[in-house]
């Protein structure tokens, strides 16, 4: 099994981890005891971010 | 070096130590010394993470690897870390976080039993002062080859090769002695500017030299056949034994063992995390790193690649990349990338020589001098012993630097090291956290039949060519599929003694399985007091 099937497994892997990330709880991920809290203090945000750079990367070197 | 390339890398180590020994002043207790105060911050925390890992091995072990194997070399920096470290953010430091523990074999013993924490302490401890040898050993081939040290001073290779190790050894432990992990943290922060700034100027330059990209590529695939998956991040099976890297081992043993139990399990990467001042900074410090990581094979795995396009042929791998700044960098630029190899160096010591000091106080001497002397030691004394392990791991790691030199790559070596315990070590952290049937006994049997397996099919392998057809598959360093197989072998080990061992009290699992998150203070208190009773 190789060519296409690596690439298929690495890349399915990642979108399912995205979904994982994308489903947590909102207050679990922004800063504790904040009333405002920043869209960029999601931590959601930093990981689909960091998990979409790797998906970028594998779709076009692996 | 020119006259100016000394001048800035004088002032960056004079810079780093001024630095370091201001945070003496901040150190009172053992939680200071050891876990910063507990008053570290996400970006701190990230760029301390990213700069722990990627020592002088990776700048030089990465390049080595890209250099015999190509681009699969960076599997290590992106399959092989980025989706642990976001699982490791969500799942696992949380718990570590909220149990308000020192160590992972804290957990461990928690969870199983105290004999686990032990015999995880002592791996790690063993580990850590092997780890120091091969950063050493790092340092002394890099110095010997961009400086050309023995011809230069006049005296033999092996006198500059133990001279530079001696230099490494008292810098470092000036400003970890004196401010801990805060003044290492605080270290690394300027460590990987500067590894940054020296990265990028190395691949312009390099790049430049071999015509960007397409040249670099067209330079590759002109060296034939053994160059054939040089651009291919996942390698086909076929692709020879020669090859380390075949895609299967990069899931099996990469992606699903090594590198959780890495970013999960590593005393020196979630060391960082139990520093951060609350949960959210904890995990947000973890996902920054996670970020970065992205962009590092940019700085160790491309120079390989360059190297082999400009250098075809070279017979130590090792030198690719103090080569490429030897013959590639102008005058200052030279002095800056020496001072981010300098950077990555002294962070990975001082994080290795931490966390072994951390590991061997709290798991092995905290809980022997309560057995015998009946109470926890002071503060002050903590704080002197702490100092003084420091020192005895640095000078453990002069000890292993003299086998680090029998491996093919220093990045083998490390990865060889890690297999041999970080597949059970996964195992257990896994069972003991997902799962409320495994036993107290079997922690103790899982890691025991791991390591031991993993042992054989390191050491033993070529005396049972039955073990090398069916779990090594002829591999010259199949430290993957090691890690693979020893975690499975721990896995089963763990499932048959649980099956044949009394089940653990419900209550006893309180704040240490996932869906019994510790965050009542009442949870707080069982957890504090069944550490104390276990010991």
């Amino acid at each position: 099994m190789s060519g296409w099937a690596p690439k298929f497994l690495v890349l399915g892997g990642y979108v399912l981890l995205a979904l994982w990330v994308l489903f947590r709880p909102r207050e679990e991920c922004l800063p504790p005891g904040k009333k405002k809290t920043l869209f960029l203090e999601d931590l959601r945000l930093w990981a689909l971010a960091a998990l979409a750079a790797q998906v970028l990367i594998y779709g076009f070197l692996g | 070096m020119n006259p100016l390339d000394w001048i800035i890398l004088a002032v960056y180590l004079g810079g780093i130590l001024w630095l370091g020994t201001r945070f003496a002043k901040y150190v009172s207790t053992g939680q200071d010394f050891l876990l910063a105060g507990r008053t570290l911050s996400w970006w701190a925390i990230g760029m301390g993470i990213v700069v722990a890992d990627i020592g002088a091995y990776d700048l030089m072990g990465l390049s080595a690897g890209a250099y015999t194997y190509g681009i699969s070399q960076a599997n290590f920096d992106w399959i092989g870390c980025v989706p642990a470290m976001v699982a490791a953010a969500f799942v696992f430091i949380p718990y570590y976080h909220r149990a308000g523990i020192y160590t992972v074999p804290e957990y461990l013993g928690l969870r199983f039993h105290p004999l686990v924490r032990s015999m995880v302490s002592l791996l790690w401890v063993l580990f850590a002062a092997c780890t120091l040898g091969i950063f050493f050993h790092a340092t002394a081939v890099f110095l010997n080859t961009c400086f050309q040290l023995p011809q230069v001073l006049g005296v033999s290779p092996e006198t500059t090769y133990w001279g530079s190790i001696l230099v490494t050894i008292l810098v470092v432990a000036v400003y970890t002695v004196a401010g801990g992990l805060a003044a290492i943290t605080m270290n690394d922060v300027v460590h990987l500017v500067v590894m940054f700034v020296g990265g990028v100027t190395v691949l312009v330059l390099g790049l430049a030299l071999v015509g960007g990209p397409a040249g670099m590529a067209e330079k590759i695939h002109a060296q034939g056949e053994a160059c054939r998956y040089h651009l291919r991040l996942l390698v086909p099976t076929d692709a020879g034994p020669g090859h380390a890297f075949p895609w299967p081992a990069t899931l099996l043993g990469l992606a699903l063992v090594l590198s959780p139990a890495y970013w999960i399990g590593n005393q020196a990467i979630v060391q960082k995390c139990l520093g951060a001042k609350d949960l959210w900074n904890a995990r947000g410090g973890m996902l920054w790193a996670a970020l970065l990581k992205t962009a590092i094979p940019i700085m160790g795995v491309i120079p390989g690649l360059i190297a082999l396009a400009a250098f075809p042929g070279l017979e130590d791998s090792n030198q690719a990349y103090p080569l490429l700044i030897r013959d590639l960098l102008p005058v200052g630029a030279k002095g800056l990338v020496v001072a981010a190899f300098f950077a990555a160096l002294l962070s990975s010591v001082e994080a290795y020589a931490s966390s072994g000091t951390t590991l061997f106080l709290k798991d092995l001497a905290e809980p022997a001098w309560r057995k015998f002397k009946g109470a926890s030691p002071s503060e002050k004394s903590m704080v002197l012993w702490g100092r003084i392990l420091t020192v005895l791991f640095l000078l453990a790691g002069l000890l292993y630097a003299t086998q680090a030199r029998r491996f093919k790559t220093i990045y083998d070596n490390m990865q060889t090291l890690f297999s041999l315990f970080q597949g059970p070590t996964l195992a257990l952290l896994l069972a003991g956290m997902f799962t409320k049937r495994a036993t107290r006994a079997a922690g103790i049997w899982g890691l025991a039949v791991g390591v031991t397996f993993a042992g054989i099919l390191t050491w033993a392998r070529k005396d049972f060519p039955l073990l090398e057809r069916l779990f090594t598959y002829g591999l010259e360093d199949p430290y993957l599929y090691v890690a693979w197989w020893s975690f499975a072998a721990a896995a089963l080990a763990i499932l048959l003694a649980s099956l044949f061992t009394e089940k653990p009290d419900p209550e006893s699992l309180r704040g240490l399985v996932y869906g019994l998150l510790p965050k009542e203070e009442k949870t707080q208190e069982l957890l504090r007091s069944r550490l104390e009773g276990d010991e």
